[in-house]
């Protein structure tokens, strides 16, 4: 089961990693923090701790729900189908990802635990993301994939008091709502989310 | 030996019953209700009744192309397992294998560049195109295999990951990027359409389409064998639960059924991938083998380093 | 309990400004209770001054000198900015630049920032620290967008992109950290006085991987230079009480942080060479900074690159060790927060005059806003370390130690760039406060003395710490050394 969804996880990275619809990018995430938090539920019928389910709960609500809900709403709102230039096309990024993945596996050999591999490699996924785009919705979601490895890694590396681990889900989570305000405030002000618009400060 | 011979024989003579599954399915799908099952057949007999015709300008290529073309199909079933291994075969290198189905290719653009005509050698470089990107991604995906099962044999290959009872997230990665591959080196839907004879997409139709009579039936036979052989690979690699790896009758019959219910899903996952999916233009068919070759490499990295 | 006054303070002053449509009344609440704040930080101080630390609730809060300081400083510049910004909002509000519902925004987010500033300080599970950290992201991401117009709001999202990555990356290195000591297994305690004593990493290059991905983590928020594109763009676009707080408050606080997992790594045998990562950071803001200013247009922006520099100066206080330069970094942190305070608001009461932010558009300001004029010049001696203030001890302290360590080359090129920010900022300052522009005659502003008292505050705490930081002051700075370590 946890292999099945941490390779479900992967895919669902290494694809958006090349994908130019926002759509479909939003449809990869919803997809990963869906598994993210089974993940959580999994862990948390193993062991048999309570904030494994509260980590699950919040992450199915705001990642899987809220968020992919608002992002879609403001891409149909604002007829952004897809990227039409990217910073790093998608067969560059692809191969980026590529050797990024396996930099990763080289760099933590030695640690015994699948997640924080695979967190990593989220968080690195998550910056080509971030980096090869132009729109801020798709920045947004690259930020969050980069959170989801954030929380993949926090569930998996050490363990910490329950109050402390809750309190970084929230601001995490909270984090990621205030992308998606600020993404409206952004459409709204410059009526794209394009940003290449973003470049008015100068010197 | 015998039952290697006969599995074989049955793949041969199943494939081009596969290729009317997948048509039927199509047509299910699509909601209509399409050609009986068992048309490749007809098809193929109402080919090789009629007599051959070959063009002035061409070449012995294109005479001698379609029978080794086929022979090459019928060959490369010899060796591949379909639903017994004994996992100590002598044959079954997967290089050999790849390089066999490789020379279907090769002999392909070659009777597309032979006669001359624009088609044939747009057909051929587009061919050439898409597999100069395809064909490190197999590498990738050996490898993995190698590391996995430390075999290059499919029949062992098969066996081992017959009995294995665990799968690993690798594993599943790398089935993903081997199917990104098969689908791209069957041109299929995503990288090419089997169906249309568009002049400015084809890429398989174009590099045939002076071929009549019994060539083209040598020909639609072999890329129906192709694509079964391709798909029992796949089946056989990553996913051979089920097969039979001792001679005993109830074994045989549960991996036959077993078999044939993992074709048809997967017949059917092809099916649905056709129809949903719009052709990519030629030049974002690289990324799609891009996303295959990051994949392959991840799935090595996550068995190698761990 | 002094914590749970100031606490409930500053929450019920975030609850009543989220309900009060009277802003007046908000704003003026906001002033009472920032300044009860500096008074339990002044009393708290007398209380660490005589006691060494203050340990509460199961030593979960823990307050030492380090981090009385930076409370002092946050106390000071909120103070200052809290009676800044009653008539800031209400001057805004009158020129329908923001909404009403937008300055109730300000003020609930105004709070925040400082309980978050709070947490950081008193709190001793390092986790806490970051906690608060990543709830300042959160608390100033809107107050740099507040006026919602392009320019801010693409500062605010360069801000928090590039924010939240770095705390991504130092969270990451937290995690690294205690994993390195081979506690992954086990509730471990992730107090900061207990890892103090206890932190034996199995794994040296880990523990050097983790600590390096902190400082580049964290140290995006300080404002260093590889990580410094959001800085320049947020300081300039935020309305200016934002900026000054980001800039007197934030930057110190990042820095805090950083230092107090410093203190634990540099503890290990084997990794007493991570102090170079200050000098060589240090040296580069330095660098990139000091010539950045030369060729500024926009006077905000200006601030921004000086307030990079100086942090350059303090970490490479901290890099060079010793007790001089140690306590000139400390030294030189709280004159910068509140020099640095002083500068932006007096350039907040520019922009509020001029409507503009550009250097070529204001002439003659000694004609126009002669106090406005005077205290930009006194708050540019100040934070380029003229001789009056104590800014230059701690300059010349860290170029003392730099200099009795052996750092020649290090030292030489931060006298050169101390010298060229110099250089850039009396150019600057010098054309816009006496040099004459295409008008004919130059008038006085009424506005000129509307906001000035939030600045003579800010100027009498630097008297005040220049003044007391050899008598009063110096057993709490001098313990702070002590604690950092030589």
């Amino acid at each position: 089961m946890l292999e099945i969804l941490s390779a479900v996880i992967l895919i669902s990275a290494i694809i958006m990693s090349s994908l130019r619809r926002v759509n479909l990018l939003i449809r990869g995430f919803s997809v990963q923090s869906l598994a993210i938090s089974l993940v959580c539920f999994t862990l948390g019928f193993k062991t048999g701790e309570v904030h494994y389910y509260i980590i699950g709960a919040l992450t199915l609500l705001v990642k899987t729900l809220i968020i992919p809900i608002v992002a879609s709403k403001s891409v149909r709102e604002l007829k952004i189908n897809r990227e039409m230039k990217l910073i790093i096309d998608g067969y560059w990024s692809s191969i980026l990802t590529a050797l990024s993945i396996a930099t990763t596996y080289v760099f933590l050999d030695n640690f015994n635990n699948d997640f924080v591999k695979a967190g990593f490699v989220l968080m690195v996924l998550g910056g080509i993301i971030l980096i090869g785009r132009k729109k801020a919705i798709s920045q947004m979601i690259g930020f969050l994939v980069m959170e989801n490895g954030l929380v993949l890694f926090e569930i998996s590396m050490i363990k910490m008091t329950l109050i402390i681990e809750i309190l970084i889900i929230l601001e995490v989570l909270m984090l990621s709502v205030i992308m998606g305000v600020m993404v409206f405030y952004i459409n709204k002000a410059f009526d794209t989310v394009n940003t290449d618009y973003l470049s008015n400060i100068k010197e | 030996m015998i039952i290697n011979i006969i599995q074989s024989m049955i793949l041969i003579i199943a494939a081009p019953l596969f290729s009317g599954i997948l048509k039927r399915i199509k047509a299910i799908l699509r909601g209509y209700e399409g050609a009986p099952v068992l048309q490749p057949y007809f098809d193929i007999k109402k080919l090789l009744s009629k007599e051959r015709v070959i063009s002035k300008s061409s070449s012995f290529i294109t005479t001698v192309g379609p029978i080794i073309i086929l022979s090459a199909a019928i060959l490369s079933a010899f060796l591949t397992p379909v639903f017994f291994t004994a996992g100590n075969e002598l044959i079954g290198n997967m290089f050999i294998l790849i390089f066999i189905l490789s020379i279907i290719k090769f002999f392909n653009t070659l009777i597309g560049l032979d006669c001359a005509c624009t088609f044939g050698g747009m057909g051929s470089s587009r061919e050439m195109f898409i597999y100069m990107f395809a064909e490190p991604v197999v590498f990738l995906i050996l490898a993995f295999v190698y590391f996995e099962t430390k075999s290059f044999n499919i029949y062992k290959i098969a066996k081992l990951n017959a009995v294995r009872t665990d799968i690993s997230s690798a594993h599943i990665v790398a089935a993903i990027a081997f199917l990104i591959w098969l689908i791209a080196e069957n041109a299929r839907m995503p990288v090419d359409n089997p169906e249309t004879h568009l002049e400015l997409t084809m890429v398989h139709e174009a590099m045939i389409l002076d071929i009549s009579g019994r060539d083209l039936a040598y020909i639609e036979l072999a890329s129906a064998i192709k694509l079964a052989i391709f798909l029992t690979i796949f089946i056989n690699i990553f996913l051979p639960f089920g097969m039979a790896v001792s001679l005993s009758a109830a074994a045989l019959i549960k991996a036959v059924i077993l078999y044939l219910i993992k074709m048809l899903v997967f017949l059917l996952i092809i099916a649905i991938v056709e129809i949903s999916i719009a052709k990519f233009r030629l030049f974002r068919v690289p990324e799609l083998i891009a996303a295959s070759f990051s994949f392959a490499i991840a799935a090595i990295s996550m068995m190698y380093f761990s | 309990m002094e914590f749970i006054l100031m606490f409930s303070l500053l929450i019920t002053t975030m609850i009543f400004s989220i309900f009060t449509k009277d802003i007046k009344k908000t704003a003026i609440i906001n002033i009472i209770s920032s300044v009860i704040n500096v008074a339990v930080v002044i009393y708290l101080m007398f209380r660490i001054n005589s006691i060494g630390f203050l340990s509460y609730m199961n030593n979960s809060i823990y307050i030492d000198s380090l981090s009385i300081i930076q409370m002092f400083v946050g106390s000071g510049v909120t103070f200052i900015t809290a009676i800044y910004s009653y008539r800031y909002v209400l001057n805004e509000l009158r020129d329908e630049i923001i909404s009403e519902r937008r300055a109730r925004v300000f003020f609930t987010l105004f709070n925040a920032f400082v309980i978050s500033l709070l947490i950081i300080c008193i709190s001793n599970n390092i986790m806490g620290m970051w906690i608060g950290l990543e709830g300042t992201t959160i608390a100033t991401t809107f107050l740099i967008g507040l006026e919602k117009n392009k320019l801010s709001l693409e500062a605010a999202w360069k801000y928090v992109i590039l924010c939240s990555i770095g705390i991504g990356i130092g969270f990451i290195g937290i995690i690294l950290m205690l994993y390195s000591a081979g506690q992954e297994t086990t509730v471990l305690s992730l107090n900061w006085t207990n890892l103090l004593n206890s932190y034996k990493p199995i794994n040296i290059d880990m523990a050097k991987i983790a600590f390096t991905l902190i400082f580049i983590g964290i140290g995006t928020k300080a404002g260093f230079v590889p990580m410094h594109a959001w800085f320049s763009d947020g300081h300039s676009e935020a309305p200016s009480p934002v900026s000054a707080m980001v800039s007197g408050i934030l930057l110190n606080i990042a820095l805090y942080v950083i230092v107090r997992f410093y203190i634990i790594i540099k503890m290990v045998s084997g990794i007493e060479n991570v102090k170079y990562l200050f000098i060589i950071f240090a040296m580069i803001s330095l660098l990139v900074s000091a010539f950045t200013m030369l060729k500024q247009t926009n006077y905000k922006r200006l601030l921004a690159f000086s307030s990079i520099e100086n942090m350059g100066i303090i970490s490479l206080g901290i890099g060079f060790g010793g007790h001089l330069g140690i306590f000139g970094g400390l030294l030189h942190s709280i004159i910068h927060s509140f020099g640095k305070t002083l500068l932006f608001l007096v350039a907040g009461n520019l922009v509020s005059v001029y409507r503009t932010k550009r250097i070529d558009k204001i002439h003659k300001l000694i004609k126009t806003m002669p106090m406005n004029g005077v205290f930009l010049i006194l708050g540019m001696l100040i934070v380029t370390g003229a001789p009056p203030f104590g800014s230059f001890f701690s300059e010349f302290n860290i170029l003392m130690e730099g200099i009795n360590k052996g750092y020649y080359f290090a030292v030489t090129l931060y006298a050169l760039c101390i010298l060229i920010a110099f250089a850039a900022l009396l150019n600057v300052f010098i054309r816009m406060i006496f040099v004459k522009g295409d008008e004919e005659e130059y008038k006085r502003f009424d506005k000129d003395s509307e906001n000035i008292v939030p600045v003579i505050i800010s100027l009498i705490y630097v008297v005040f710490v220049t003044l007391t930081f050899n008598n009063i002051l110096y057993p709490i700075l001098s313990k702070a050394v002590l604690i950092i370590g030589i």
